[in-house]
């Protein structure tokens, strides 16, 4: 009970102190929604109870229903992958290729969960990090299964992007790449390199999602400090993270070159080698960020206790307008849906011909990644981790 | 003051004989200790309270001197800055060596002063241990000075597995690992943390505390604890004006990484250390000790949550120059591990954490999620983190 007492003293402390911070940094940032005056916060004690049961919404209502809504497309893919690795014909192929384009779409509605289980099982890691390596997969599928696949060295050559390599970048016709799979001399070895990645990915999912459904869902519900180890403070940074690196960055920073002094990279694009699903695969993972920080429940579409609630109840809004910075968010994410409904579904193409349209996309997105990195962070008392602050 | 473990053990019957007598003289509202000082409240001490001004002989001169823990203090800095030049100039191992030991002048520049001065650190880094142990841990650094000098000669180099030299701007061994990181975090544990914490702040309190050391203004006990602080930081006031998101004060080494790392309560330690030396000059053995283990506490927790942060950190990362210096940093860390004895984590438990994590002989090369999921539970487990 005692070292209880003191660590909610330590809170009280803690919040009185980043209260402090938040004020000076909101007053010395150039607030991104051009509003004058400041975001000012105001909390009372303890929000461990409001903490708790976001938490808990966001467990029961958000993360284990849309683990398991991505378990049933990815089991259709597995089955369709079996079918295809067992008898290669262009009828077996295209049933594939459908079911990866389903459950890479489904995917994008989970790959923000990189916490917790996912997180310690390098779920992302393992599943979405692109451009796929053209040469080292042809390495790997060369080398047979002495190849370690569990190194950050073999991140880019397993998961969704080595799919799409495999079944929609080996050749520029059907045939062509069927026959990767049937007539070429490495076909065997290539079959089993398939095998192989598709049951990685069966392997580390299972784990995560079993995690979920076992021991961490209470674990995760009970911790509702606000250290760096507290599960608000580690959903909270994988989810700016995954804002920020993984949609605003990897699905258009980077191709459009906006992150690189204008040098375009349409090669970079998510799902290049399918190409027209880039921009479907961006709206998924965007309205699932969305949804996210509403807490609407991926079953029912119900709102419940989110990061928006968790803000309102601090009272964090800007004092100049008075607005709360939850609308001011949700203002912001609009925005990105308009932009983005400016594209085509091909960002490949986009980047070459309307690279200003993905680039208009960012920039919403930056402000968008402000608003959540900075404001938001600052009035829960989150601090971010995930940057090297030491220097050295 | 060269304070060995033999010695603290030797006046340790003298002190406690003394603790006996100036115990039963303590009750009176304001009086002379043992002849010495004037009781300090508690209540008096606030978190801006000044450190040396604040602890007076009946004189009014100060009884504070902080030269001995400063000093080592900027040796490790020093090792550290000549460590940090190995990406662009090449080093020599002997020069570490020198300055482990403090002989043959090799601290330059502004570090110049440290030479000649008679204190060293190899004979106090990991000297809570026994001899063999001890000896081990100092060993292990002449190594990584070797190692360090080595690698120094690979810096025009791109590294790869198997091969030493750059990645970004760090510099690797063959095994991927950052040995001036290596050098930096264990001395953090070896040197900082094992001094201040198993030495001064342990065995160190049972110092005398009833006479003047010969010359100078304070007791022996007086000086160990003014020398655990000195070890700590060379600030004033450790970490003043510091929040959360920004530290208020420029730290190094330990004192950095508290306040990184132990977010809850790094605001706590300068406390700590006022009321502990307050507790001295009043001579309240249990307020002494009270404040010690929660220093001590304190230290223990941020080293192991730092070493579990740049663990968890390489899974964020996106590139190997970014991982590599996870990896540096948290061995480092790891490797520290060994010296927190209040949570009683020993060379075992470290080293087996290492031979796991580093294993085969990749090193930094063949890390897996997996194995950082390993190394990351059983140090949670050890230090009871969240």
């Amino acid at each position: 009970m005692e070292s209880r007492f003191t660590h909610f003293i330590m809170q009280i402390f803690k919040v009185k102190k980043i209260g402090f911070v938040f004020v000076v940094l909101a007053a010395t940032s150039l607030y991104a929604c051009s509003k004058k005056g400041e975001i000012v916060s105001e909390q009372s004690d303890s929000k461990a109870t409001d903490r708790k049961e976001m938490l808990a919404n966001i467990a029961d209502n958000i993360v284990i229903p849309a683990y398991g809504k991505f378990k049933l497309k990815l089991d259709v893919m597995l089955a369709k992958s079996n079918a295809f690795t067992t008898t290669p014909t262009i009828n077996t192929l295209t049933e594939f290729r459908t079911a990866w384009v389903d459950a890479y779409t489904e995917w994008q509605k989970v790959e923000l969960f990189d916490f917790g289980p996912g997180q310690e099982q390098a779920l992302r890691s393992y599943f979405n990090i692109y451009p796929a390596n053209e040469s080292a997969i042809a390495a790997n599928i060369a080398a047979g299964s002495t190849v370690n696949l569990d190194v950050p060295a073999a991140y880019t050559t397993v998961g969704f992007p080595a799919l799409d390599y495999m079944i929609n970048g080996l050749g520029s016709t059907d045939q062509s790449i069927l026959s990767f799979y049937t007539t070429a001399p490495d076909a065997a070895k290539r079959i089993d390199y398939l095998i192989r990645i598709t049951q990685k990915m069966n392997a580390v999912f299972t784990k995560v999602n079993s995690d979920w459904n076992t021991s961490y869902r209470t674990e995760f519900v009970n911790k509702t400090g606000i250290d760096a180890s507290s599960s608000t403070s580690v959903l909270v940074n994988s989810y700016v993270l995954n804002f920020e690196r993984y949609i605003r960055s990897g699905k258009f920073g980077i191709p459009s070159g906006a992150m690189l002094n204008g040098v375009v990279s349409p090669n970079k694009v998510e799902g290049f080698y399918k190409r027209d699903i880039s921009l479907s695969l961006a709206k998924a993972a965007h309205q699932a960020s969305v949804d996210f920080f509403n807490g609407k429940s991926v079953s029912t579409g119900v709102e419940g206790p989110s990061l928006k609630n968790y803000l309102n109840g601090l009272e964090a809004k800007d004092s100049g307008t008075g607005n709360l910075l939850s609308q001011i968010v949700n203002t912001q994410f609009e925005l990105v849906s308009q932009k983005l409904g400016l594209l085509s579904g091909n960002l490949y193409n986009e980047v070459n011909t309307n690279n200003q349209a993905m680039v208009n996309v960012y920039n919403e997105m930056q402000k968008a990644v402000r608003l959540l990195k900075v404001d938001m962070t600052s009035a829960m008392s989150i601090t971010v981790t995930y940057t090297d602050n030491d220097g050295d | 003051m060269n304070f060995s473990v033999k010695s603290i053990k030797n006046i340790a019957v003298v002190a406690a004989i003394a603790g006996v007598f100036v115990s039963c003289k303590k009750d009176k509202a304001i009086e002379i200790q043992p002849g010495l000082r004037e009781t300090i409240a508690y209540s008096t001490l606030t978190p801006s309270t000044p450190y040396t001004s604040s602890f007076l002989d009946l004189t009014g001169q100060s009884t504070v001197d902080f030269t001995t823990g400063n000093t080592r203090y900027k040796m490790f800095q020093s090792i550290n800055t000549y460590a940090g030049t190995g990406t662009t100039v090449q080093l020599d191992a002997a020069v570490f060596k020198n300055m482990f030991i403090n002989s043959a002048a090799p601290f330059t520049d502004s570090y110049a002063s440290l030479n000649g001065t008679g204190i060293q650190l190899r004979n106090i880094v990991a000297s809570s241990k026994p001899t063999a142990e001890a000896e081990a841990v100092r060993s292990y650094f002449d190594t990584q000075f070797a190692d360090m000098a080595a690698i120094s000669l690979s810096s025009g180099m791109i590294a790869q597995k198997g091969v030493a030299g750059k990645l970004g701007n760090r510099l690797v061994d063959a095994r991927g690992m950052e040995t001036s990181q290596i050098i930096q975090k264990s001395l953090i544990g070896a040197l900082q943390l094992d001094y201040i914490g198993n030495v001064l702040l342990n065995t160190g309190l049972t110092a005398d505390n009833s006479t003047l050391v010969s010359g100078k203004s304070y007791t022996q006990l007086e000086q160990n604890w003014d020398e655990a602080y000195a070890l700590l930081t060379s600030s004033p006031i450790y970490l003043a004006g510091s929040t959360d998101a920004v530290r208020g004060t420029a730290e190094f080494g330990l004192g950095s990484y508290i306040w990184e790392y132990n977010k809850a309560n790094y605001a706590q330690i300068y406390p700590a250390f006022l009321k502990g030396r307050a507790a001295i000059v009043n001579n309240d053995k249990a307020e002494l000790q009270a404040q010690a283990t929660f220093i001590r506490s304190q230290i223990e927790f941020a080293i192991a949550s730092a070493a579990v942060g740049y663990l968890t950190k390489w899974g964020t990362r996106t590139t190997d120059a970014d991982r590599a210096h996870d990896i540096g940093e948290g061995a480092g860390f790891i490797y520290s591990l060994r010296f927190c004895s209040i949570n009683k984590a020993d060379a075992a438990f470290s080293d087996g954490i290492l031979t796991t994590l580093l294993s085969p002989a990749g090193g930094f090369w063949d890390i897996t999620p997996a194995k950082i999921a390993t190394a990351n539970s059983a140090i949670r487990a050890k230090f009871n983190l969240q």
